[in-house]
């Protein structure tokens, strides 16, 4: 299976993973990876979303502890380190989340706790510039190392990282989805720094799921699934689709959608743009149908549906509802549209933890639960039961504080403050999203019971066997733009997946 | 993003209703009684107020419970107990206004200014503070919602700004207004000087549509959660502009109404209120991060402050040691939610 290593015959390898464990609650990060980095080497770990691949890179630059397992830098073990101690070593992580310090310089974060000091203890900032400026100009980067880091683009802060990283001896540099949040140019920026990193013997760990990039600059890639290996390659020797087909593998559990007979349009959506996220997005969603934006995290969907909602504002392009164009100020005009959208990120943005499940089902329908502008706790709990009945939500009573429900109880509560007040679209950001196995069934259930009750759904998916299972037309996206449609009951994974990276691949100039 | 750290803080439902469930069948009586206690901050402040009047009136039975003591105490309570009703609306909405004190001097001064100086009649010097105040506090949710400057900065902004305006108006106040308009503030109903009924009756009014109305109960939800309110369909921003505005208006009345009750507009009026009425509201329950809290529990607040500072000049203790005791009573007070909430997790 291990291919051969084009950078170095048989030297000792910079990195070497072996029977990698990692778990969190509920979720096998990683069960049994291994792989090796040889000296100078740039490899890609590939795979989708929830594969184990930042996990593994945050183990190996001392983010995270293993749970079982050896990891062996030059041949020499490490132990349980965090990020200081893997720093020490000459592993750097560079992440999304980044580690700079918005309000200083960029010279004082690059040499963050190690600045060159003078008699007692003062910081020697001209020596600490002059350095800075060296590494930068090492980067190719021409910046003036006196600048607060927090006037700088995300991909100038990636650089500043990366030289962070070189200021003290770099042996292993770990990219998680650098380019992200950057643009093409900046792309072509940064794969000529890792080149030259890479001329300099320091070993890259690239963690991306964009092909078109891994065939541009990576030696070899190791393709995680499910927390698994299922491969390792040398890119010069295989192909999208051999990649595609080693990070899908698997059998779809769920019956699929055997497609009914949707109706009348109720959502139409033109040439949608919503800066900066959000291009150029057009589809339709009918009563009866679900239609499931797929694509790669950052590519629009939901910031899609925020701007359909009204919560974003919406640069060009139309959003009409039952035929009709509608222009909204804000979510509450959406809600009286007859919109609901289930946000992804339930905690921070769907519920309220600290009330009960009644004031939460309640929230969207105030004026229905209310007489002469008064609440009525009769008429709330009223619908709150209900819900709690025919949702099979497991709560001792309505009046349970929210926040001692368990992750799938809460997800139907939040589906009930959506269906309260009877919209004709709904919309749900991964509406399955850390909830168990048992809780999910129930939730395709109850979505599939609502569209044969005529209601337009609109789900969003980082989930592909989910998007396969849910939906009856597939719109997928990639950049900010919708790239092509699938039926739903004939799509398979590789479908969803050339469509999602093909848009960046023509981009790159890649076979 | 990290892909699999989805669901690390889950919530383990079964085993904290178990341990609750023991936890009240368990408990014997002194123990359950401080967890009532813990439970309703309302009720924790009303059983303090009752030991400070109890023992108040064996010890000092000459000093304390006296009709002119008593008196004091209610008028004293007055300007804050209309104050609290307004800071603790914005502090359920997870905002606070520090700028109410100058904004209560600044219409008190205006009101003078309009009666004392321009001999205008005391309604439109009464009508005049009110508008004063709304436009205060019209500005402070202009700049809090619209400009998304944060609560803190942008009221102690305002707080240097309507003082330092109060100030300019009338650099020495006004003194005397005019006999019309000390009636407003001077007229003894039952025993009591009016600001003290116009006090209760906002009090009243603003507790009971605060706990009952749809309209203000869209507060805590804001407090709660303010993005999952916005995406609720809430009009988070113009809701906490109205919140304001109202903070804004009672300022105002209190304004009005002590330069009625003293017939004089003080140019210091209302320096250091707007702690004490925040320290009244966190007593009453209220949170900074918001979304808890009820207009009783904060006039509770205002009222316990009150006794305190008047049973420690009572009993010679002296004047000095009040802020130590309310300081003292706040943090036991926070703390108990405190160990409440680690004994939930």
């Amino acid at each position: 299976m291990e291919a051969t290593n084009p950078v170095s015959g048989n030297a000792t390898p910079r990195l070497t993973v072996r029977y990698c464990e990692k778990a969190f609650p509920g979720v096998q990060a990683l069960d049994g990876v291994s792989l090796t980095v040889m000296p100078g080497e740039i490899h890609a770990l590939l795979g989708e979303n929830g594969a184990g691949k930042s996990t593994l890179g945050k183990i190996v630059g001392g983010v995270y502890v293993r749970d079982a397992g050896e990891v062996l830098l030059d041949g020499k073990p490490i132990g349980a380190i965090d990020e200081t101690e893997a720093g020490a070593l000459g592993i750097a992580v560079v992440h999304q989340e980044g580690s700079l310090v918005p309000q200083l310089s960029i010279a004082e974060n690059i040499f963050a706790g190690r600045a060159p000091t003078r008699h007692f203890g003062m910081v020697d900032r001209k020596e600490m510039n002059r350095r800075a400026r060296g590494l930068l100009e090492e980067l190719g980067v021409n910046l003036d190392p006196a600048m607060p880091v927090r006037f700088l683009s995300a991909a100038q802060t990636q650089v500043i990282e990366i030289a962070k990283a070189l200021s003290r001896d770099l042996k292993l540099l770990i990219l998680d989805e650098p380019t992200s949040a950057i643009t093409l140019t900046e792309t072509a920026r940064l794969f000529t720094i890792v080149r030259r990193l890479k001329a300099n013997g320091v070993s890259v760990v690239y963690i991306s799921h964009r092909l078109a990039e891994i065939f541009e600059i990576c030696d070899r890639v190791t393709v995680l699934k499910d927390g698994k290996v299922t491969g390792t390659r040398n890119v010069a020797e295989t192909t999208p689709d051999e990649l595609i087909r080693l990070m899908v593998g698997r059998d779809v559990q769920f019956a699929r959608s055997t497609g009914g007979a949707p109706g009348a349009v109720v959502l139409e959506v033109v040439n949608l743009a919503a800066a900066p996220h959000v291009t150029d997005a057009s589809f339709t969603v009918r009563a009866g149908e679900i239609v499931c934006l797929a694509g790669l995290v950052g590519s629009g969907r939901s910031e899609t549906c925020e701007a359909i909602f009204g919560a974003r504002l919406v640069g060009s392009g139309s959003v009409r509802l039952r035929g009709k164009a509608v222009h909204f100020t804000g979510p509450w005009d959406a809600v009286a549209a007859g919109i609901g959208m289930m946000p992804e990120d339930r905690k921070e943005a769907g519920l309220f933890l600290s009330q009960t499940v009644a004031a939460n089902i309640g929230v969207t329908v105030l004026p229905e639960v209310s007489r002469h502008g008064l609440i009525s706790e009769e008429l709330q709990n009223g619908v709150a039961e209900r819900f709690v009945r025919e949702l099979k939500i497991a709560t001792p009573s309505t009046q349970q504080i929210l926040g001692n429900l368990s992750g799938g109880n809460q997800q139907k509560v939040l589906l009930a403050k959506w269906l309260a007040p009877e919209p004709t679209l709904l919309i749900v950001d991964e509406p399955t999203r850390g909830v168990d196995v048992g809780a999910r069934a129930e939730i395709y259930r109850i979505l599939r019971e609502l569209q044969a009750q005529g209601l337009a759904l609109l789900v969003v998916s980082s989930d592909l066997p989910e998007v396969l299972t849910l939906a009856d037309r597939i719109v997928v996206m990639a950049d900010g733009r919708t790239v092509g449609e699938l039926v739903g009951a004939t799509a398979t994974e590789e479908d969803v997946l050339r469509l999602a990276t093909r848009y960046t691949a023509h981009e790159s100039k890649v076979a | 993003m990290s892909e699999a750290t989805m669901e690390r803080n889950r919530t383990a439902p079964a085993a904290a209703q178990a341990e609750d469930q023991v936890g009240t069948k368990r408990a014997s009586l002194p123990l359950r009684v401080v967890g009532a206690l813990a439970n309703s901050r309302e009720l924790m402040l009303l059983v303090l107020i009752v030991l400070i009047v109890a023992s108040m009136s064996i010890y000092y039975p000459n000093n304390f419970p006296t009709a002119s003591n008593i008196r004091a105490v209610l008028l004293n309570a007055a300007q804050n107990g209309i104050l609290v009703t307004g800071m603790m609306l914005l502090m359920i909405a997870g905002v606070f206004d520090l700028s109410v004190g100058s904004t209560l001097a600044l219409a008190g001064v205006w009101s003078g200014v309009v009666v004392g100086l321009w001999g205008l009649p005391p309604p439109v010097g009464i009508v005049a503070g009110c508008v004063i105040g709304v436009a205060a506090g019209a500005i402070n949710g202009f700049i809090v919602t619209r400009l998304a400057i944060n609560a803190l900065i942008t009221t102690l902004a305002t707080m240097a700004i309507f003082r330092g305006l109060t100030y300019v108006t009338a650099g020495t106040g006004v003194t005397p207004i005019s006999d019309e308009f000390k009636v407003y503030g001077q007229t003894v109903v039952a025993g009591v000087q009016m600001p003290f009924w116009v006090m209760l009756a906002i009090v009243i009014v603003g507790a009971w549509a605060v706990a009952r109305t749809s309209f203000f109960r869209q507060f805590y939800f804001i407090g709660g959660n303010a993005k999952a309110a916005k995406l609720s369909g809430i009009r988070v921003n113009r809701l906490t502009f109205i919140g304001f505005m109202i903070m804004g208006l009672l300022a105002g009345i209190a304004g009005v109404l002590g330069a009625s009750r003293l017939n004089s507009a003080v140019v210091s009026a209302g320096i250091g209120v707007e702690l004490s009425v925040i320290t009244a509201a966190v007593l009453g329950g209220a949170s900074l991060r918001g979304g808890e809290g009820t207009i009783i529990g904060g006039v509770l607040g205002v009222m316990f402050i009150a006794l305190v500072q008047n049973a420690m000049i009572i009993n010679g203790v002296g004047v000095f040691w009040q802020g130590i005791i309310i300081g003292l009573v706040l943090l036991l007070a926070v703390s108990l939610d405190r160990f409440k909430q680690v004994q939930r997790n």
